[in-house]
């Protein structure tokens, strides 16, 4: 439904519209289970509330000292060998992985699920450089055929039915017979599964990401259920891991924390099928794995967030738990946030590796019900970072006039009490005579909210009217 | 120089410079031992037999089959029964398990990387984990990484004693002689749900991981 992304929100609202009218997108989005089966798995781990603490303490005293562990993980990882490309955005970082790309002199690149390869444009600059990406995660895949942009961080083709994979199969895999059938999954994972298994052994690249970095051994550590991202690094001449500063850790047994929460808060599993440590190239009598091992560590506008309370959105382990309880989302899918990262994290995140104007609707599109702050597994105030958002765009006067106007004149009253009664009355009445048995289905100024709700009309005096008129001073 | 930039900017937006030394000096313990772990009921045993029966439990639940096998001799034999047909082409071995009598279990073997064509390789874990129901693979020259990913049927051979309660007791058992260039922590046969979220078995990797628990059985 969208083209592809430039880390720039275009026009959240007119998307959204267009999502909630598009039965197929509601159909997918109906299909998401993850919410239930992370409750299943949350409630069998009794420790859970401890491991969450621990979690968002570790995440912060790793921020905290960020720089001191960043130095000793690069140092780490060139003692192992390997090569580490800092990079303070997104433009430096493709031109890292190009170097490395050219220098191996690769023509083919097999990628793993990687969100900060996405955040990046990775594939786009890979295919301008002339270069293959080839998307080895069953889901990424198929995004990859649709040309589309992920629109769920760990199950980036959700809003793709069945028959909607078959007919990109059909139109992409042309030396298989048209007529065959690809109406069941297990079909469409076995074509899959032998259209990419020859790209392993052909690429000149692997390209994966990391759910964590580890200082003390310069590692990166992978989770998959597939097994493609082990396919990727494991055949491939080079390995090179794209990951944000944020996703480091001190120690291995610092990760093992972490994975208790990962998995459980993403799809509820205990643990994903596959994890994998990955240290440095391969060594002097090792028969296979890679020859060379880079890391692209990426800045790209996550500084920017650790001077305030917005630090806490580093903490993010990236599992998608907050879209999958968001009532925003779970409406309108991941697209129409325009970005890379949807959901309460991205509508945190994107803002400032976007930049605020570009992203300005993105903190606004929230109920505030809460549930994404309290089904974090690392306890990131999700609402409270986004209302910091909010005043921030108040105070750069990045919101439209209309809502400056409104603001502006609900300040001047609220300062005057004797008006703002008046006015409260005045608007009590009006409403009154606008409705028709006790409701309202359009108000004034509000005919986007009552387009879809009906307003119940008010009943009666004031609380303040009937507060002193009880005998109670004000 | 963006490291330069980047550690700059992370100082002025923390409104220090460089770390103190006794600050530098707390971090670099915190690297050289990890502090008490937090670790759940789940990662806990009141003693071998427990350990072991969780292990066996979460590891078939996640998938895999499990076979018990008394001592080591006994091992290619077993893989042959589990195996049946499918053992018959040329299987790929890890050569730490080389030492082994594969020809009298009527099996070809051939000890090193895996093979495109292989159907099947056999492995050694260097642990297995109760907490989780996952065998602990390290590479290096006697254990090559690709005989894990790339057959469609694996083999592992975990040392009955060397099942650990907790991930960390299993990353620790890993890096016991050194940390290997990769561990991998392995609970079943590879999988996908990207289709509808419907669980579809032998998405990239193996289609059967076969797991053989070889000696002392703990009780």
């Amino acid at each position: 439904m969208t083209g592809s992304i430039a880390d720039g929100p275009a026009d959240f609202r007119r998307a959204a519209v267009a999502a909630l009218a598009d039965p197929a997108l509601q159909q997918a989005l109906g299909r998401n289970g993850f919410a239930q089966r992370r409750a299943q798995a949350i409630a069998a781990l009794p420790e859970y509330p401890e491991l969450r603490a621990a979690a968002a303490a570790l995440k912060d005293h790793v921020l905290d000292h960020l720089d001191h562990y960043l130095e000793r993980f690069a140092a780490a990882v060139e003692a192992a060998g390997g090569v580490v490309h800092w990079c303070d955005d997104a433009e430096s970082a493709v031109a890292a992985v190009l170097g490395v790309a050219r220098a191996c002199g690769a023509r083919t690149a097999t990628k793993g699920k990687s969100m900060a390869g996405e955040e990046i444009g990775l594939n786009a600059a890979l295919e301008a450089a002339g270069i293959r990406p080839i998307e080895t995660d069953l889901g990424e895949y198929i995004i990859q055929l649709a040309h589309e942009p992920p629109s769920h961080i760990i199950a980036p083709a959700s809003h793709k039915s069945m028959a909607d994979v078959a007919g990109l199969f059909r139109a992409h895999h042309r030396d298989r017979p048209a007529e065959r059938p690809l109406d069941q999954a297990e079909i469409l994972v076995d074509e899959a599964r032998t259209i990419l298994r020859p790209a392993y052994g052909v690429a000149g690249l692997g390209i994966t990401g990391a759910n964590f970095l580890i200082a003390e051994s310069g590692s990166a550590v992978i989770v998959t259920n597939e097994g493609n991202g082990d396919l990727t690094q494991a055949l491939a001449p080079v390995h090179l891991v794209v990951a944000g500063i944020e996703k480091l850790v001190p120690r291995l047994e610092d990760a093992a924390l972490l994975l208790r929460l990962l998995a459980r808060s993403a799809t509820g599993q205990d643990l994903t099928v596959y994890t994998t440590v990955a240290s440095g190239p391969r060594r002097h009598a090792d028969p296979d794995g890679p020859a060379a091992f880079h890391v692209v560590l990426i800045d790209n506008g996550r500084t920017a967030l650790m001077g305030d309370a917005r630090k806490a959105m580093l903490r993010c382990i990236r599992c998608g738990a907050c879209l999958n309880h968001c009532p925003v989302y779970g409406q309108i899918g991941g697209h129409p946030y325009g970005a890379t990262y949807g959901g309460p994290m991205g509508q945190v995140l994107t803002p400032a590796l976007a930049g605020l104007g570009a992203a300005r609707d993105l903190p606004q599109a929230s109920t505030f019900c809460g549930r994404c702050a309290e089904v974090c597994p690392v306890a990131i105030p999700l609402p409270d970072l986004m209302r910091h958002w909010r005043d921030e765009i108040h105070q750069q006067a990045l919101d439209p006039p209309r809502h400056r106007l409104a603001l502006a004149l609900w300040l001047w009253l609220a300062r005057r009490p004797r008006f703002y009664r008046l006015a409260v009355r005045a608007a009590s009445f009006g409403l009154r005579a606008l409705a028709r048995g006790g409701c309202l289905t359009a108000a004034p100024f509000a005919g986007g909210w009552t387009r879809g709700r009906v307003l119940p009309a008010p009943t009666g005096p004031s609380f303040f009217t009937q507060y002193r008129s009880g005998g109670n001073e004000p | 120089m963006s490291r330069e930039a980047i550690l700059g900017r992370i100082r002025a937006q923390l409104k220090r410079g460089p770390l103190e030394p006794a600050q530098a000096a707390a971090c670099d313990r915190r690297l050289a031992a990890a502090p008490a772990a937090l670790l759940p009921r789940m990662a806990q045993f009141a003693d071998r037999q427990a350990l072991t029966a969780a292990f066996c439990q979460r590891l078939t639940a996640g998938g895999a089959e499990l076979r018990r096998v008394t001592a080591w001799p006994a091992v290619p034999a077993t893989v042959a029964a589990m195996l049946g047909p499918a053992g018959r082409p040329a299987l790929g071995l890890a050569p730490a398990l080389a030492m082994l009598d594969w020809a009298a279990a009527g099996l070809t073997v051939v000890p090193g990387p895996a093979r495109p064509a292989q159907p099947a390789a056999i492995t050694k874990a260097v642990a297995g984990i109760a907490e989780t129901g996952s065998v602990v693979l390290a590479s290096g020259p006697e254990t090559p990484v690709t005989l894990n990913f790339l057959p469609d049927i694996h083999v592992v051979c975990l040392e009955a004693a060397a099942l650990v309660a907790s991930l960390e007791d299993g990353f620790g058992a890993a890096r016991a002689g050194g940390l290997p260039r990769s561990i991998t922590l392995i609970g079943g046969p590879s999988r996908t749900a990207d289709i509808e979220q419907r669980m579809v078995m032998g998405a990239h990797g193996p289609r059967r991981l076969v797991v053989l628990l070889v000696g002392d059985h703990g009780g």
